[in-house]
């Protein structure tokens, strides 16, 4: 990653949780409307941008949607969706999906979170309540009566 | 791609997978997740844990049937009066509240938003004017609208004004009203349209189709008053589905695949008649034909004008399909794939003989069977029958094997299945490599087949070449895919 740019383009810094520094374009960066709020109000020209919330581990992963989508400008729409496709597929756990998740809802990237919104809503559908327990961790604290109670209740959806 | 580091290296150390951690997302993003999926999908997932049941029971809803606020609509009362006044109001309320909580939300993910009302009215006009407003703010890219039989009183023009970023829309019952009075940007992303139960005739589809030029798939049901269909300006279309029309000219312009199905046992086959379906398309690569309800009539015969036509595929009884279609030879010289699924019992052994008696294999290069093992019969009196044999091997074999999830075989009689099937249908074809899409039971069942003792083993073996499993999936609840793996066969 390099400070100069061809075109001129004006470059922001920023700071995830854990301290590490990343150097963007502000094109780049601006796809993140809370981002693009934080340079309006002047908040870029005192050195980096702290961004608390998301690590330099899932920040990397953001930067990289962010320049994939600002370089391509809807042009070439089927190979986006493949990168889009690719790109949440490294991320096949939904612990890194989850940490995606947040940071672009943090951001406000509004691209992102749909694409990360919409894979995991896609891994739950077809499956067994039992198989989304196992993929994604969740316990099941109903007791038997409760949970009979509940398909009982909502005979509709457990059809 | 540039290179990119892997996401799932967890540099803070230690996993982290064995975390909860989708349950304490922050509950405007669970509902992002659960509002992308259909209702009945969504509503399963309060079953998961206490605080999913949570999340469901605040989630905004995106689908709305009327009918499930109709207290009375199986008695004889209904049929006379309609439906009462007070289970119209309260679902009147409660589309409102779904709809004022969706907007409340500034949700993203709404993808689509689903109105069926079987006994729309006059009463219920200004409230679906409405809701169609607020499905334009949104910025849906789905509707499916069902005003059921008295919607013709609402203009269809109205219902998606203002909706630009809409990529499907379904309409059934709906009154086509043209021309739009608000230019040509209203459906102008419009990816796939289908009415059903349209009054649609065949300049209004012309019209329609002016308005949506990115138009790729077109879907019409049940409009008896489309006789002809024309195309011609919609560049990015690529399939045409007909259900129960009567249409008699078809020109498919840039489509690539016609589907043409019956799916209703109506009197008015009897009317409209079987007059034949002319169809003709440049374009046109792929025919379906299909029923999706045994015993429903046939489709008209189709009488094809189509050089580029390569593949057909069919759906229910073969033989009973086939035989609908005109004995053309060059239609048969044409095929050169064919693609069989049986969604309801059949056995194989008849769609085998029609097979060969319809096409003799002559230039078919790649068959592809798609079967629900619980759904196929292996009937006893073809055992020991002999077949025809083709007059040469077929180049390519696709199995697509699929096990019902409602009905759950064991192990042992799915086996048997598997064992007799492809028997059946390895010993018809005879091809030279086969590719399977199964579960891992298939390969196992077909690995033991190839393996045999030499005196047992089946005479198709020694034409066989290849042999690609592209999905395994493991038994029971566990699923992994695994990477496509091909065998080269080589017999002594």
């Amino acid at each position: 990653m390099s400070i100069t740019t061809e075109n001129n383009e004006k470059m922001i810094t920023l700071m995830s949780s854990d301290g590490e520094e990343f150097v963007v374009e502000e094109a780049v960066a601006a796809q993140s409307q809370t981002i693009k709020h934080l340079i309006e109000d002047g908040c870029s020209t005192e050195g980096s941008i702290p961004l608390p919330n998301v690590t330099g581990r899932v920040l990397s992963e953001v930067i990289q949607y962010c320049k994939k989508h600002s370089s391509s400008d809807d042009k070439e729409e089927k190979e986006l969706e493949a990168w889009d496709a690719e790109f949440v597929k490294a991320a096949d756990d939904h612990v890194a999906l989850t940490d995606l998740m947040m940071a672009a809802n943090f951001l406000d990237i509004k691209g992102l979170l749909d694409l990360v919104a919409q894979t995991l809503a896609n891994m739950i559908t077809g499956k067994s309540p039992e198989e989304v327990r196992r993929m994604w961790n969740i316990k099941n604290d109903f007791t038997p009566e409760e949970a009979e109670k509940v398909r009982k209740e909502n005979q509709w959806a457990f059809e | 791609m540039a290179a990119r580091p892997n996401i799932r290296q967890d540099d803070d150390g230690g996993p982290a997978t064995t975390e909860d951690r989708i349950s304490l997302l922050p509950e405007a993003i669970q509902h992002n997740i659960l509002c992308r999926l259909r209702t009945r999908e969504a509503g399963r997932t309060m079953i998961l844990s206490k605080a999913w049941k949570r999340v469901y029971d605040t989630l905004p809803l995106t689908e709305f049937d009327e009918d499930t606020f109709n207290a009375d609509h199986r008695t004889s009362q209904w049929f006379i009066q309609g439906m009462e006044q007070e289970g119209r109001n309260k679902f009147h309320a409660f589309v409102d509240d779904s709809l004022r909580q969706l907007l409340g939300l500034g949700m993203t993910g709404v993808q689509a938003l689903r109105f069926s009302m079987r006994d729309f009215d006059r009463s219920d006009l200004s409230f679906v004017d409405h809701w169609m407003q607020v499905a334009a703010l949104l910025d849906i890219k789905e509707l499916h609208l069902d005003l059921g039989w008295m919607g013709y009183d609402f203009p269809f023009a109205k219902t998606v004004r203002g909706m630009k970023s809409l990529e499907v829309l379904d309409l059934a019952w709906c009154g086509i009203e043209l021309p739009f009075d608000d230019g040509n940007s209203t459906l102008g992303c419009l990816k796939e349209l289908c009415l059903s139960n349209s009054d649609i005739n065949e300049d209004t589809l012309l019209q329609l189709s002016r308005v949506c030029p990115l138009l790729e798939t077109l879907v019409l049901k049940s409009c008896e008053n489309l006789k002809r269909i024309e195309v011609e300006g919609l560049t990015k279309l690529r399939r045409i589905e007909l259900e129960d029309c009567a249409v008699t000219e078809l020109e498919t312009g840039a489509a690539t695949s016609l589907r043409i199905s019956r799916s209703a046992t109506s009197l008015r086959y009897s009317r409209s008649g079987q007059k034949p379906c002319n169809v003709s398309g440049d374009s046109l690569e792929i025919l379906e034909v299909s029923n999706l309800l045994p015993h429903v009539p046939l489709p008209p015969p189709v009488i094809i004008n189509a050089p580029n036509l390569q593949t057909f595929k069919c759906a229910d009884h073969i033989h009973r399909i086939l035989s609908s279609l005109p004995d053309s030879l060059t239609l048969r010289e044409q095929i050169v794939k064919i693609e069989i699924v049986t969604p309801h019992s059949g056995n194989l052994i008849p769609i085998s003989l029609a097979l060969g008696h319809y096409c003799k294999l002559s230039r078919i290069e790649e068959v592809i069977i798609r079967i629900e093992l619980d759904e196929i019969k292996t009937v006893p009196e073809y055992f020991g029958r002999k077949f025809p044999f083709p007059e040469r091997n077929l180049k390519h074999l696709v199995l697509d094997i699929v096990r019902s999830r409602s009905k759950q075989l064991d192990p042992f009689q799915a086996s048997r299945r598997i064992e007799a099937l492809t028997d059946e249908i390895m010993t018809y074809f005879h091809p030279k490599t086969v590719s399977v899409k199964s579960d891992v039971l298939f390969a196992e069942v077909f690995y033991e087949m190839l393996m045999k003792d030499a005196s047992l083993f089946p005479g198709w073996r020694d034409d066989l070449k290849e042999f690609t499993t592209e999905k395994a999936v493991i038994r029971g609840s566990q699923s992994t895919p695994a990477p496509s793996q091909k065998f080269n066969l080589t017999w002594f």
